[in-house]
């Protein structure tokens, strides 16, 4: 199995290098939060892949806190971009424009 | 292999399994990949980054949850498995619309396929609420 999860880690690696290549050139905002959720999902995977290879398979709570603050992170950075303002409500504003 | 239907097999059996679980999660990821980096567009781009964050950690978590040793492990790779299996669509939907919104177009083979895309009112974005209000 170690060479298993070298290999996996491997190709997560290669993986985690074209998606920063993506975040680096992208052209416009959404395709930089694109490729910035899809390192921050390979890097999670990495963190667990990486636990386990080292016999240290705790390191998944890491990778369950990640994961939650990803996703805030991307929907904070949309919202910012969307409406111009975090605490906005989208209704109220639909609504009175 | 003495007891070929005993407690050996089973963990062989086990092992190969979680291998080939493994192997296919990390081959999905490295596609994902590539295809963000290869595609035209960010609607395309966001299908290959789907791809990345459904089936590759679905396949690489399932094959880990087959190698832990404890039921509390195991509990929390399938948790992190189903928070991605709920956040990565939830992510690729806000995307999509701050893309519209803010008035990114797909790229078309045809001219004709501009009547189907979605035209405001949908929750409008930034450029196109300051285009609204005649700033810009």
């Amino acid at each position: 199995m170690h060479y298993i999860y070298l290999l996996a880690s491997i190709s997560i690696m290669a993986a985690l290098t074209l998606a920063v290549i993506r975040v680096v050139r992208g052209p416009t905002l959404f395709d930089r939060v694109l490729a910035g959720n899809a390192v921050g999902t390979l890097s999670i995977l990495l963190l667990v892949i990486i636990g386990f290879l080292f016999k240290r398979p705790d390191w998944a709570d890491i990778g369950l806190a990640y994961a939650l603050l990803n996703i805030i992170a991307t929907l904070a950075v949309l919202k910012y971009f969307r409406y111009g303002d975090l605490a906005c409500d989208p209704c109220e504003k639909e609504l009175s424009s | 292999m003495n007891n070929i239907f005993g407690w050996d097999m089973l963990c062989l059996a086990v092992d190969f399994a979680s291998g080939i679980f493994i192997v296919i999660g990390a081959f999905f990821a490295l596609v994902g990949a590539i295809g963000v980096v290869r595609m035209p567009d960010v609607f395309t781009r966001m299908h290959a980054a789907s791809v990345l964050e459904t089936a590759g950690s679905f396949f690489l978590l399932l094959g880990l949850v087959l190698q832990s040793s404890s039921i509390l492990m195991a509990v929390k790779l399938v948790f992190i498995m189903v928070l991605f299996m709920i956040t990565a669509p939830v992510a690729s939907y806000a995307i999509a619309q701050a893309a519209l919104g803010n008035g990114e177009k797909p790229e078309l083979n045809d001219a004709d396929c501009e009547n189907f895309l979605p035209t405001p009112p949908f929750h409008g974005g930034v450029k196109t609420r300051l285009k609204q209000e005649g700033v810009e």
